[in-house]
């Protein structure tokens, strides 16, 4: 009997690592952050973990970022794609996740690609993701800046997603290049955004439907409601639910 | 009357063998064909996304660089060949020819700092550059659903099966390696024309 489910655990481990050109590794906490290079701190990662868990709670859609030394010559969009139908990014049913892959080779040739799931395509359209790469991540990356450059792109989609399903969500405030946007002044979504943060300061957090909830996610910790857990050996971090992308996005070289 | 009954026992249990082969194939070759379709809609979806986005960009390259027409015409005649393509591998071949194309278009686009800047041709080639990486991973996912039908379809005893229900290997998306290139464009005197 043992023995048979332990040939069952291979078998499918075979079906699921089948056809992947690269390896991937095992998360090594919730899905959304995965640093394998370490230019984010604890606290950092920490932070960002917390956005990902409240905005899955909430939509069960999923951001993930995954920061690698090398694509090993492979091209970034290929490697994107296939990272995030290995992982899983957003949920099975309605294919809502967002795939950040930062990959740092050698100074020339560092990269970033951001992979939009089927069901966010309309919420992200490739346009809009290149501009908020322009505006949210480029300027700090090109100055080495990595985390605060990764940092303030997960604030900028984690914004557009939560935007997507009208749910509130925690103010963020991802700081856009100051070069170019201060000449347009603030773009409309950003004075939306701090005007709402304000009214939620003013009304002690008590307005929408956000709010409670994105409490009750902080008590959740890990293994809340919609998690599908690691399955193979991931001690007991959220894992993917299973969405699948084709493709859509945008990236940029640095 | 006994004498009958051996014979009709060992036809009966053919026919049920035939069949317990039979209809799982069939069913599977069904299934399989559906989902050969269903990938090539994505590709064609995404053909004809990218054929809808070439005619804002070549009027936003055009409204800042009028004198490199043959590399925009080369661009326009790409387009209408893929728009008239019909079998996969004409839209295969086509599509090539249209990338190759788009990115001699890109490589002259550097030489105008005011076109790369400009906020509408960002964002256009963003979108070019999403649906052509659309079409890369619809292209994947069609050939991988095209090969196993196509083994499927070669193996015993799916090539009985597939001979007698009329089901024919399907053709994979790829293009010539050369498709790519068009030799019309001269870049030489485009060169000098600048």
């Amino acid at each position: 009997m043992r023995r048979s489910i332990a040939l069952l655990c291979f078998l499918l481990l075979m079906v699921s690592g089948r056809g992947l050109a690269a390896d991937f590794s095992e998360l090594t906490n919730d899905l959304y952050i995965q640093d394998e290079v370490g230019i984010l701190s604890e606290q950092q990662k920490e932070q960002l973990r917390q956005l990902g868990r409240g905005l899955e709670d909430a939509t069960t859609a999923q951001i993930m970022v995954l920061i690698i030394p090398t694509l090993e010559g492979e091209p970034i969009e290929s490697y994107a794609n296939e990272a995030f139908r290995h992982y899983g990014v957003g949920s099975e049913e309605e294919n809502n996740g967002v795939l950040v892959v930062l990959a740092l080779d050698e100074p020339d040739n560092r990269e970033i690609y951001v992979e939009i799931g089927y069901g966010l395509e309309g919420a992200l359209p490739d346009g809009k993701v290149g501009r908020i790469l322009d505006d949210y991540a480029i300027p700090y990356l090109s100055q080495g800046d990595y985390s605060e450059g990764v940092i303030n792109l997960y604030e900028a989609l984690y914004q557009e997603v939560a935007a997507e399903y009208q749910w509130n969500g925690e103010p963020v405030e991802p700081q856009a290049a100051a070069s170019q946007q201060q000449e347009e002044g603030l773009p409309p979504f950003m004075t939306i955004l701090i005007v709402s943060a304000i009214l939620i300061l003013i009304t002690g957090g008590g307005g929408g439907k956000g709010g409670g909830r994105a409490r009750r996610s902080r008590r959740g910790g890990y293994m809340g409601p919609g998690s599908f857990g690691g399955g193979f050996g991931g001690g007991g971090f959220r894992g993917g639910g299973g969405g699948s992308a084709g493709g859509g996005g945008a990236g940029r070289g640095f | 009357m006994k004498k009958l009954l051996i014979p009709i026992i060992i036809i009966v249990a053919f026919i049920a063998i035939v069949a317990a082969i039979l209809v799982p194939s069939y069913n599977g070759f069904v299934q399989l064909e559906e989902d050969v379709n269903q990938s090539y809609a994505q590709i064609e979806n995404q053909l004809q996304r990218r054929l809808d986005l070439i005619p804002n960009l070549v009027e936003t390259v055009k409204g800042f660089a009028d004198q490199e027409q043959s590399v925009i015409d080369s661009v326009t005649d790409a387009r209408s060949n893929l728009a008239g393509a019909e079998s996969v591998s004409e839209q295969a071949e086509a599509d090539a020819e249209l990338s190759g194309a788009l990115s001699r278009l890109l490589v002259v686009v550097e030489n105008y700092p005011e076109i790369r800047s400009s906020e509408n041709f960002q964002q256009l080639s963003d979108e070019l550059a999403g649906t052509e990486n659309r079409i890369a991973v619809a292209r994947q996912d069609y050939n991988g659903t095209v090969s196993e039908f196509n083994r499927k379809a070669r193996s015993f005893p799916g090539n009985m099966i597939a001979g007698i229900f009329g089901f024919e290997e399907k053709e994979y998306f790829e293009a010539d390696p050369d498709a790519s290139e068009a030799p019309e464009v001269d870049f030489g005197t485009d060169e000098d024309e600048q």
